[in-house]
């Protein structure tokens, strides 16, 4: 199997990376391989199985919306990003 | 015998009777660290000021009454669990000076019990390798051979556990993160039921695989942390609401009448054949310990990995997207629009490993690929979880090897991402199905240029048979 760069580019755009030309090659023949080992799967006869997204046997548990931590939230969202006078800030992003 | 050569249980005998304070096992433990790892590079972070911290407190605790058995004991956690004010980089660029403003459930867990964490271990980058090697950060070396590879995604964890860095330590383990490094470095690992240790605050890679567990020295061990960390937790939706915790419970007890299977699947091509013969050796063991040995066949386990691989790729690529720039760690310079930002923060941040599973998620979910590669897999991993209800119907649990082969020399299939993938054919069905399963030091094997290099087999039981498993690998354990 072989991977175009057409559909190369797509699956950058779609995870939001760049390929460095330097591992183009590299990173096209082996997502190839990987591919052309994941066909094994069609031969299994699947035909009215029911696919398994999630082991656990839970049911959606619905609570009260109630906040639990003063500072959580505030902590979690200055945690490890640049910010000046309590705010978050970022480089210019629209034009 | 050096405190840093001791098993958790020894030392907490030695902390009871107060003849080692916890602040004098941190020092020591924390000079272990500095003898040996220059050597084997098994952390990423010494906390000492963190482990002195805790240790005061566990001193506390064992003067007041109210130590456990894990009190006062040094440990080393995995760097992808968050720890709050001691960084936790999952191994990336992207998270190199990340500070947690919380503690994960399993942080908060070891520290009400008394232990002394006393850093953070290597790995592979975002849990997603066998090897260690996709590491950003560092490079980290077999104690047994430091030519050889500690195994992965754990590595630095069982690395640290076999140089007597920590008494125990704690990894995570998505398609065999714990169980295989355990395997490579000569320690015991346990990979418990999906569900029973909670999730929250492990940095998240294929959430509907990845679970949390110990890797310690000696069996009895394991099953202590695993009753400390193991619990009901709220904030982590896939946690179970009840079950029993007492994993120690049947350990020293008669294995007569227990069957175990031993699936000819997992004998065949491609499995080295000294781990062949030792994990056999460890059935006649187990045998004379009272158990019933039986082949059995389990031919679903042709599929498991091209389905584990689909799945972890899908779902790492949903749970990666998160990594943006903005809301946490490195963010890219020079940036002209918002794609840009994103783009170039990804590119950068992340290494080659992450990004092709990121890619190959992407594909595996696109419109047009969807039913072919995803939905497919999913029915594969009902097919397979089928396969081992029904195995277990006539065994308590199955004996397979932990990896084809013993640990391999470092750089020998990091460029070769598909000949890595295939060592994790014994250890991903496990996570396909939400199994527990104990990875146990049964041998060594002689390479070619002399290293020795520890061999461990593996027992799978059925959800919630962690007591069991605790069980027989004890038995072995205490006939050797």
């Amino acid at each position: 199997m072989q991977l175009d760069a057409k559909t190369l580019d797509t699956l950058a755009w779609l995870s939001r990376l760049d390929i460095p030309a330097e591992e183009e090659e590299a990173l096209s023949s082996s997502i190839a391989e990987m591919l052309t080992f994941f066909q094994q799967l069609s031969a299994l006869d699947t035909e009215g199985v029911e696919p398994t997204a999630h082991i656990a046997p839970l049911e959606n548990v619905l609570r009260e919306d109630e906040p639990f931590s003063e500072r959580l939230d505030r902590d979690l969202l200055l945690s490890g990003t640049e910010s000046e006078d309590g705010l978050i800030t970022l480089p210019k992003v629209v034009g | 015998m050096k405190y840093s050569e001791m098993n958790i249980a020894s030392l907490a005998e030695l902390l009871q009777k107060r003849e080692v304070s916890a602040r004098e096992l941190a020092a020591d433990a924390l000079n272990a660290i500095a003898e040996t790892d220059g050597t084997v590079g098994a952390y990423l972070t010494v906390a000492e000021e963190e482990a002195y911290r805790q240790a005061d407190a566990a001193d506390a605790m064992l003067k007041n009454g109210t130590a456990g058995a894990l009190t006062g004991i040094p440990f080393a956690m995995k760097d992808n669990i968050c720890t709050k004010g001691v960084r936790t980089t999952c191994a990336s660029k992207m998270l190199e000076n990340w500070l947690p403003v919380y503690d994960a459930c399993v942080t908060e867990r070891l520290k009400a019990a008394g232990a002394v964490m006393l850093g953070k271990t290597n790995m592979d980058e975002f849990a997603m390798g066998s090897s260690s090697e996709s590491s950003a950060l560092g490079k980290t070396r077999n104690p047994a051979a430091p030519d050889y590879v500690p195994g992965g995604s754990s590595g630095g964890s069982a690395a640290a556990v076999a140089a007597n860095e920590c008494a125990f330590a704690i990894g995570s383990d998505t398609g065999g993160s714990i169980r295989q490094p355990a395997s490579f470095c000569g320690v015991v690992g346990m990979k418990p039921t999906y569900g029973t240790v909670s999730r929250y605050g492990l940095v998240a890679y294929a959430s509907s695989f990845d679970q949390i567990g110990p890797l310690t020295k000696t069996v009895t061990d394991n099953a202590k942390v695993l009753e400390a960390i193991s619990c009901h937790d709220r904030r982590d939706s896939t946690s179970l609401p009840e079950f029993d915790t007492n994993y120690s419970a049947l350990i020293g007890k008669d294995l007569t009448g227990m069957r175990i299977g031993l699936p000819k699947e997992y004998f065949g091509e491609g499995i080295h054949p000294d781990v062949a013969a030792l994990v056999k050796d460890a059935a006649k063991q187990l045998e004379k310990a009272g158990a019933v040995i039986e082949e059995c066949s389990l031919p679903a386990v042709s599929y498991a990995l091209p389905a584990y691989y689909v799945l972890c790729c899908a779902e790492a690529s949903s749970n990666l997207a998160r990594f943006d720039g903005i809301r946490y760690g490195f963010r890219a310079e020079g940036i002209e629009d918002l794609d840009q930002l994103y783009r170039k923060t990804r590119t950068q941040g992340f290494g080659r490993e992450v990004r092709r599973r990121i890619l190959l998620g992407n594909y595996v979910l696109s419109a047009g690929y969807y039913d072919a590669y995803y939905k497919k897999a999913q029915q594969a991993r009902t097919l397979l979880i089928r396969a081992f209800a029904e195995l277990f119907r006539s065994y308590d649990m199955l004996l397979t090897p932990v990896a084809p082969t013993p640990a391999y020399k470092i750089g020998e299939k990091s460029n070769d991402p598909m000949e890595m993938a295939l060592g994790d054919i014994c250890t991903v069905p496990v996570n396909l199905g939400g199994l527990p399963a104990i990875s146990v030091p049964c041998g060594m094997s002689a390479a070619a240029d002399g290293a020795k290099l520890p061999v461990g087999f593996q027992l799978i039981g059925p959800a919630f048979s962690e007591a069991k498993l605790y069980q027989a690998a004890a038995a072995y354990e205490s006939g050797v």
